[in-house]
């Protein structure tokens, strides 16, 4: 018994459900919104193809091989060898039919900007050197005349005071 | 694995999870709705964060010298000031700038914390406890919203740098208001 019939809805489900999850990845991985919507493309090309062929069968088994796959294809990003182009034009209509994510309601970017300005300076900078700058830990450490340590919990800290500000449960 | 605390997440989007302890929360975000809805909750603020600070009109922070090399190579319009201990730096804001960045030079060596208060006419504008201070400058340097000094009169300011009970620099700037 296949997991979900080729065609199905549950296809566009599937999508729905593991696309988010895949950027996300890509995003951490690959460091890229381009490569990251990349990724997504070709590990849903390859869990659609394996899931309608038969080879997945287990649903708890679903996730380890969405992830699985994410790790291999992004590898072969990474070293530039990965192209499934093919295989779009058999699964591009439940892709495109599916969106990769509910529409979440955009950030908003005012309030934001009020919580950021509310947190100390210290945390503020970590925060902009970390998401803005893009600095790793190291880096702002040396930066600050800190540790590495230090810069984690002071990043924590922010993060923290960030959701409880924009209301967001952690 | 239970899930994830918020401290992992953030630690696993800035990478500072060993490969063992990112396998894991990766193993867990893939299968658990709630820490994934989390982790994207972390990720869209980061995002945030970057788009704030290169919107257009600029966005007042503390600064070290990575994030104003950014700023200017992203493009925005950055008018920057330095200053002594003692000196009296002529200033303004242009029409189109989005930031203005003062470069505090100062004797920071053994110093770990250091209070940044901005006075006007011997009123307490604002104190910035814990300004960071950029070690490779040697300076603590902030960034005013070019939006937001545009509304100033025509002013005088007192900075003073603060470690502990000890004035370590004291400068003053005469804002001039907009220029073209």
């Amino acid at each position: 018994m296949f997991l979900v019939q080729p065609g199905d809805a549950a296809e566009a489900e599937l999508f729905r459900e593991f696309a988010p999850r895949i950027r996300l990845y890509g995003l951490r991985h690959l460091r890229s919104e381009h490569a990251a919507d990349d990724l997504v493309q070709q590990v849903m090309i390859i869990v659609l193809e394996s899931v309608r062929a038969g080879r997945v069968r287990e649903p708890e088994r679903l996730a380890s091989f969405v992830l699985g796959t994410s790790r291999l294809v992004a590898k072969g990003l990474r070293s530039g060898e990965w192209r499934r182009q093919g295989l779009l034009d058999r699964f591009g209509p439940t892709m495109a039919g599916a969106e990769s994510e509910p529409a979440a309601a955009a950030l908003d970017l005012d309030r934001l900007r009020q919580c950021l300005d509310g947190l100390p300076a210290r945390e503020l900078t970590v925060v902009m050197l970390t998401f803005y700058a893009e600095r790793s830990g190291d880096e702002i450490a040396s930066e600050l005349g800190t540790t590495s340590g230090n810069v984690r919990v002071v990043r924590h800290r922010a993060l923290e005071r960030l959701q409880g500000c924009m209301g967001a449960a952690s | 694995m239970s899930c994830v605390a918020l401290a992992a997440l953030v630690d696993y989007l800035t990478a500072e999870l060993s490969p063992d302890e990112e396998a894991q929360v990766e193993e867990h975000v893939f299968s658990c709705d709630d820490c994934h809805r989390r982790l994207r909750a972390v990720a869209d603020l980061g995002r945030g964060v970057a788009q704030l600070a290169r919107r257009r009109g600029g966005f007042g922070m503390p600064l070290t010298g990575s994030l104003a090399q950014k700023l200017a190579a992203e493009g925005l319009r950055v008018r920057e000031y330095r200053a002594a201990p003692g000196d009296r730096v002529f200033c303004a804001v242009g029409r189109e700038d989005d930031l203005v960045v003062t470069r505090l030079d100062a004797d920071l060596a053994g110093i770990d914390r250091v209070d940044l208060t901005l006075s006007s006419g011997g009123r307490l504008l604002q104190r910035i406890a814990d300004a960071p201070i950029d070690r490779h400058a040697g300076q603590v340097m902030f960034a005013g919203s070019g939006e937001i000094m545009r509304t100033w009169p025509a002013m005088t300011f007192d900075v003073e740098l603060v470690a502990g009970e000890r004035t370590i620099g004291a400068y003053t700037f005469v804002h001039g208001g907009v220029v073209d």
